[in-house]
Parts: C-alpha cells; sequence; structure tokens
C-alpha cells in the first residue's frame, strides 16, 4: 500500500504535521477504516530516513512539521508514472473458492453463488451510500468510489451469468 | 405498510397460461427505500404495478396499513391510487403541448385544486429538481433527464407517502441516471417519502436501503 506517496503528494501541497497528515489521507477513503498512528509516524520515520521529506523548525518541538523534499517530489513523479502491478488480475482469492465450489454438488454451488452476489449487492450499496454523503470537492475520492462500484458492477454480471449457466445446466439447482 | 402475502398471478398469453408470480411475500415499511431487482420478465414490474393498486391478483393477500385491498371496489382503489401513490415510468408520459409547470400540476388539476394555488405547491418541487429555470419550456425542448425529473416533480404534486418507479433511469444516460438516483435517494435521506423502485441494474439498486431480487416470479 502505497501510504507514504500519498503523503509525498499532500506535502506537495504544503507542509503539514503527522495529524493533518492523517486526517487528509483519511479523507480520501483509500481505506474501509482510518489510518492508525502507528503507522502515520512509522512512514514519516522512513520517509524522512530516505531523503524524501525533512523537518521544519526545531526537532524537539512537540508539533513536527514536515515539507517535502526535491528528492521526495522525484520519487513521487517516479512512482505516478510507473504501471502497476494490478492491471490484470485473474487469480485472486475468488479463484480459489470457485475451484472449492466446483468440488460441492451444482445445488451448493448455486446457492454459495447467490449468497456471493448478495454480498456484492451490499458492498456495492455500501459504496453508493459513501458517494451519496461525499463532501463537494472530493474528486478523487468519487473517482476511487466509481472504480470500486464498476469492479463490483462487473463480479455481480459475472456471478449473474454463471448463475444462469447453472440454472441452465440441470434440474439440480431447482 | 405495504405487505405482499404469497401473491399469485398467471395472465392468458398466446402460447397459453403464463405464471407472472409465483407466491411473492413482501414488506415495505414506511420511510424505506426499497429496490427490486431483476431481469426483464422477471416479475418485478408486476409486482410494482400490484403494489400501486394498477393491476389485480389471483391468489394472496395485499394489506396496505393492515387494510385488506381486496375489501377495496374500483372507486376505492381509484382513490387510494390518487392519494397514496406517485408513480415514475421509464417512458416520461408527459404531455407534448403542455410546459413543464403545467405538465408538474397536473395531479392539482385532476384533484380540482385552485388555479391560483398551483404555485405554491409546484414551484418549491421544481426548484428542488433544479427545474424552475425550466418551467416555460415544452417536453421537446428539454433533455431526457430533464423531462424525467418534470415526471417526478409531477408524481410529488400530490405529496404521496408512497414514490413507486419502474425503471426510471432506463432511458436516460449514465450521468443524467446519477443525477435522478440522487435526487430520489435524498427524497428518503431526507425521510420524506416511501420508495419502490424496480430495476434490472444493479447500480441504480445498489441506492437503495435494501435490495430484493426476483427471479421468474418470485423473490429469492
Amino acid at each position: 500500500m502505497s501510504v507514504k506517496h500519498i503523503f509525498l503528494a499532500l506535502l506537495t501541497v504544503e507542509d503539514l504535521h503527522g495529524y493533518d497528515l492523517k486526517q487528509r489521507y483519511d479523507s480520501l477513503l483509500l481505506h474501509e477504516s482510518e489510518l492508525n498512528f502507528g503507522q502515520v509516524y512509522s512512514t514519516l520515520n522512513r520517509l524522512e530516513r530516505d531523503g524524501f521529506i525533512a523537518l521544519l523548525g526545531n526537532p524537539e518541538s512537540e508539533k513536527k512539521v514536515y515539507t517535502i523534499t526535491p528528492l521526495g517530489r522525484g520519487e513521487l513523479t517516479h512512482w505516478l508514472v510507473s504501471p502497476g502491478k494490478e492491471s490484470m488480475v485473474l487469480y485472486d482469492e475468488l479463484s480459489y473458492k470457485l475451484a472449492a465450489m466446483d468440488i460441492l454438488s451444482q445445488k451448493e454451488f448455486f446457492q454459495i453463488l447467490q449468497a456471493y452476489k448478495k454480498q456484492l449487492v451490499k458492498e456495492m450499496q455500501l459504496l453508493t451510500k459513501k458517494k451519496l454523503t461525499l463532501p463537494q470537492g472530493h474528486l478523487g475520492a468519487k473517482l476511487l468510489l466509481d472504480r470500486g462500484i464498476l469492479k463490483l458492477e462487473a463480479d455481480i454480471s459475472w456471478t449473474e451469468k454463471c448463475l444462469e449457466l447453472l440454472e441452465k445446466e440441470g434440474d439440480a439447482v431447482c | 405498510m405495504l405487505s405482499l402475502n404469497h401473491i399469485e398471478k398467471s395472465y392468458r398469453g398466446t402460447g397459453g397460461k403464463v405464471e407472472a408470480l409465483k407466491g411473492v411475500d413482501l414488506e415495505v415499511s414506511k420511510g424505506e427505500f426499497l429496490a427490486i431487482m431483476g431481469k426483464s420478465g422477471c416479475g418485478k414490474s408486476t409486482v410494482l404495478n400490484i403494489l400501486g393498486c394498477m393491476d389485480g391478483y389471483d391468489s394472496g393477500t395485499y394489506l396496505i396499513e393492515e387494510k385488506d385491498t381486496k375489501t377495496l371496489d374500483r372507486k376505492g382503489k381509484a382513490l387510494l391510487r390518487r392519494q397514496k401513490f406517485g408513480f415514475v415510468f421509464q417512458a416520461f408520459h408527459l404531455l407534448p403541448e403542455l410546459t413543464v409547470f403545467q405538465n408538474a400540476a397536473l395531479p392539482l388539476a385532476y384533484k380540482k385544486l385552485p388555479k391560483s394555488k398551483w404555485r405554491a405547491v409546484v414551484l418549491p418541487l421544481l426548484e428542488r429538481l433544479d427545474l424552475a429555470h425550466l418551467e416555460n419550456r415544452r417536453p421537446c425542448e428539454l433533455s431526457g433527464g430533464e423531462q424525467q425529473r418534470t415526471a417526478i416533480a409531477r408524481s410529488l404534486a400530490n405529496d404521496p407517502e408512497v414514490l413507486l418507479a419502474d425503471e426510471p433511469t432506463g432511458n436516460l444516460d449514465s450521468e443524467n441516471s446519477e443525477r435522478v438516483m440522487e435526487l430520489l435517494a435524498g427524497l428518503r435521506l431526507a425521510g420524506r417519502k416511501t420508495l419502490v423502485l424496480v430495476t434490472h441494474d444493479v447500480k441504480i439498486a445498489s441506492y437503495a436501503d435494501r435490495v430484493v431480487e426476483m427471479r421468474d416470479g418470485r423473490i429469492v
């Protein structure tokens, strides 16, 4: 997870201390739960160690304000333009579940897929609700939620296809 | 608030008897936003028509606030339909010769509210649906999204307790669909209406608090 790169991006806008970084990070809705402080400070320590950020003012002061260094800007740009590894994930956990389901009877397979579809619809409801309550101007978070919704839509229509196929396959499911 | 108990309904088609509903049980609570999702032909529109007293059923019971709808005659049903329900359809069914304002005010004309009182009812609705600036336009001068929003304004003019929507975004592009759904969800979020929507599109259904799916005349 690229928490460190989001921190670098936030620091290109203004110099911030740890608490501000955490709050702004959380408002981007990148995780279901909020970032914990332990992760915030360990990320900041690593970024400082690598020379991507620097402390402003007195290092002994209680409120440590960080600024991004030219090296940090270079790292951020490099990360942004590098292709990710997630583009074509075919063999995820679901692949293993499918293999397990296939070992069961068709009837069980059908019921499990139906329950799985319901779960996906619930997740989509959750993301849609988040989108509806998103404050104005959070374009990044909106686009992220849209992406999640589209991915779920694809999985739901795939599940629907499986169910139709199983229905056609025989009376076992009825 | 609305309670369907083991509702069955069949039609006589050219190929013989078609069982549209095979024992549907469904409870809709007051203030709830419910989506009924399913492919075309699964019976979801039939359920909506029965809920809105626009269609009958062969067996089972349908209670509205614990009153059995079987005890209502045609007149009673028509009155209930007018007072309790608002309808939004995929095809907007606007009258082409009337303006946005006049279309939205139609239910007020039907219940013979004096014209002098229309503005006070309709204008706030047009404002809420971002249509006030278009009040003098005719449907042919509007986009699909604006036409559907006009139809929603019309469905709300009577201040119905329950809004029934059948594929309300079926004729809209994704941007306008989102806008219409945000408005409909907003009605529910404001705790003002009970909303039942049928759709084949899971993205649209996901705006609801509760989603039920129909397959082959049954809720699964």
